[in-house]
């Protein structure tokens, strides 16, 4: 049975609401293996392209697993997604995009825009479940403030 | 309980540190240059997770505030105020066991 | 033991260099006599050369609530101008960056060439009674020069020369600077809610290392941490750690960290694999050199309690792809806004600014003092920041213990 565009569609949104709750494990099974993630966005200022996040399979997993570690901000995100468009490559291929907004909310209460930009994502559709093979969060926004250890 | 297996020596990598739950008591298993060593799961200083520290030869240094302990010998090493507790160990024919004939704790003030 | 209200508000029992009055961060008298006495007498870092390579190639920014541009002239000379038209006051160049053959202000169209000269006067005929003539409706220029590719601009015209001012701390990475052709590839900006000192601070301030998990692990867990001892510059108020007191590198062990690599590789020349040399130049920059990468780190004040931090990678001009992408990878595993430490020094520098703005703390301690021998102080000393509110007392005629002599007054 072929993968279907719903499949793919809950897959984006699955990667979002893992995140969200940041439980990192099942977050990473929506992953092929051997993937790669990236953030990036394009810097006015150097006028060039560039890559604040670039990291393999391994690379990844180590990353997330380290974030109790360390003093991430208080609050908690929360990603909107809409899948845009869903371009088959293929029967073992699709490219995905995907409008993303991150949301901030301090522990207080307050939330407001963290960031806005798109997924880029490169899904596997050969086998019975989709899985993610590239992701790249190509970012409008390049101020973000605090910052954030956890991904987008 | 007395002397317990907890795991297997390949459950833990050299260098290596992993928790393991047997009954009610959960320890670690550190696998140190090939010599397997067990004790309680978080520092004696401020209840951080062990789990997370770093093995440098036959030193265990906590990430926290770097309280480094030889695990050989017992003795404190850079910044380590107190003792780190263990269990006794041996390994037989590939299964590492350990002594849980009594619990180890610390007096967290 | 807890302290009483009375001791709370009495200055910290140490020596009087080893304290500063929380109104250094928050005061906004003393922050715009720090505009006038401070910063627009010193050396302020703009850009790195590779930002501006092509005649007509421009950066803005701001300086002391100044627009600026800077700009590479048709004679390849680097110039600063106060970006703001000669006629009503308006911004003349808008974009962050870019390529200008002219500088025309989008309000009446007048226009300026690439050294600040005014060109164009629309309808200049209604001028001709009362003037300005374009002769006298130039660009105000800034003093700018050009340091190891690091671009500097300094309002003061009587101030010293840039190299004169950088002094001996030029040997931390001139050498590097020197044997390396390098070109940006990173920038990111962050607004703060802290004051420019701490923020500049925290990256002098070693013993704060004990906040970041990768600090902890890929530095302090190395044997000779300690060893490398600050370098201060007394005259202008920098600083530097580099080399240990036996010349060998501090290497940083970064294969510590989990998911990590030493970095052996893609070794910077004048570097060692895994070495890590920081200069601190006063009052405001910090060049970081981490084996692979360098980061430029300043930041632009917009008030006492407002901060933007700007932080610039660099690679080697003209490497492959491949090698751009490992560097820039490298570089944004320490620093950046989704790195392991950058969002943990912006928290720093906020957490502390919230207790200050209020006065829940009255004072900064920067007592910590660890001999090496031979005069010098090891890492985690405070040596170097007691060094800087030294400098800042020299601009400001005023202690940073007492900057508004408030307890003499009581008194």
């Amino acid at each position: 049975m072929p993968i279907s565009d719903e499949q793919i569609t809950r897959l984006i949104y699955r990667s979002c609401l893992r995140l969200d709750a940041e439980d990192f494990e099942a977050y990473l099974e929506l992953f092929a293996p051997e993937f790669e993630y990236r953030i990036s966005n394009y810097s006015v200022e150097i006028r060039k392209d560039q890559r604040w996040m670039d990291v393999n399979q391994d690379e990844y997993k180590a990353l997330l697993e380290s974030i109790p570690l360390h003093s991430k901000p208080l609050g908690t995100f929360a990603r909107h997604a809409n899948v845009y468009d869903i371009e088959r490559n293929g029967e073992d291929r699709a490219k995905v995009t995907t409008f993303l907004t991150v949301y901030y909310t301090t522990p207080d209460g307050g939330t407001k825009v963290f960031a806005v930009g798109k997924y880029f994502d490169e899904v596997d559709i050969s086998g019975d479940q989709p899985l993610i093979a590239d992701r790249e969060v190509r970012l409008e926004t390049r101020e973000v403030g605090i910052g954030s250890i956890v991904p987008m | 309980m007395s002397w317990q297996q907890v795991c297997t020596t390949d459950d833990v990598d050299e260098d290596a540190i992993e928790e393991f739950d047997v009954g009610d008591i959960t320890l670690l298993v550190a696998n140190a240059g090939g010599e397997y060593y067990a004790f309680p799961p978080n520092c004696p200083h401020q209840e951080t997770p062990l789990s997370m520290g770093m093995i440098e030869g036959e030193t265990l240094i906590c990430i926290k505030h770097l309280w480094q302990w030889n695990l050989r010998t017992g003795e404190l090493g850079d910044n380590a105020e107190s003792p780190l507790l263990k269990y006794e160990v041996k390994v037989e024919e590939g299964a590492v066991m350990v002594n849980l004939e009594k619990e180890l704790k610390y007096n967290y003030q | 033991m807890p302290r009483t209200a009375e001791e709370f508000l009495s200055p910290p029992s140490v020596p009087e260099d080893c304290y500063v009055s929380s109104s250094v961060y928050t005061d906004p008298d003393l922050y715009a006599e720090e505009e006038e006495k401070l910063l627009r007498r010193t050396w302020k870092f703009v850009c790195h050369v590779s930002e501006v390579p092509n005649i007509g190639d421009y950066r803005t920014h701001d300086w002391t609530g100044v627009p600026l541009v800077t700009v590479r002239s048709p004679d390849k000379k680097v110039r600063t101008f106060v970006n703001s038209c000669s006629h009503r006051g308006s911004r003349v160049v808008r974009y962050p960056a870019g390529n200008m053959k002219h500088m025309t202000c989008f309000f009446h169209l007048w226009e300026y060439d690439l050294y600040g000269n005014c060109t164009y006067q629309t309808r200049d005929e209604g001028y001709e009674a009362h003037g300005p003539t374009k002769e006298q409706a130039g660009l105000r220029e800034v003093r700018t020069d050009t340091f190891c590719g690091l671009v500097f601009m300094n309002f003061d015209g009587n101030a010293a020369p840039l190299r004169e001012y950088i002094g001996e701390t030029a040997t931390a990475f001139e050498s590097i600077f020197g044997e390396n052709d390098f070109e940006i590839f990173h920038l990111n900006r962050t607004h703060m809610k802290g004051n420019w000192k701490a923020w500049f601070l925290t990256n002098c301030d070693f013993y704060h290392e004990w906040g970041h998990q990768v600090n902890r692990s890929t530095n302090l867990t190395s044997p000779d941490y300690h060893d490398r001892p600050w370098r201060l510059n007394h005259a202008q108020g920098h600083g530097y750690t580099a080399r240990k007191l036996d010349n060998e590198p501090f290497v940083v062990q970064y294969k510590n960290y989990k998911g990590w690599k030493n970095r052996d590789g893609l070794v910077l020349r004048g570097l060692q694999p895994g070495e890590l040399v920081l200069t601190d130049l006063f009052p405001n920059t910090s060049v970081f050199m981490r084996t692979t990468c360098v980061r430029i780190n300043h930041s632009t004040p917009y008030g006492p309690d407002h901060t933007v931090m700007e932080e610039r990678g660099l690679g080697i001009k003209g490497e492959s792809e491949a090698d751009r992408r490992q560097r820039a990878k490298e570089f944004t595993q320490v620093w950046g806004p989704y790195s392991r430490n950058g969002a943990e020094d912006v928290a720093f520098v906020e957490e502390s600014h919230r207790c200050q703005e209020f006065g829940a703390n009255k004072y900064d301690v920067i007592s910590r003092n660890e001999p090496i021998g031979d005069g010098l102080q090891r890492p985690q000393s405070d040596a170097y920041v007691r060094l800087f509110y030294d400098k800042w007392g020299d601009y400001m005629g005023r202690p940073a213990n007492n900057p508004k002599n408030l307890m003499t007054a009581a008194e």
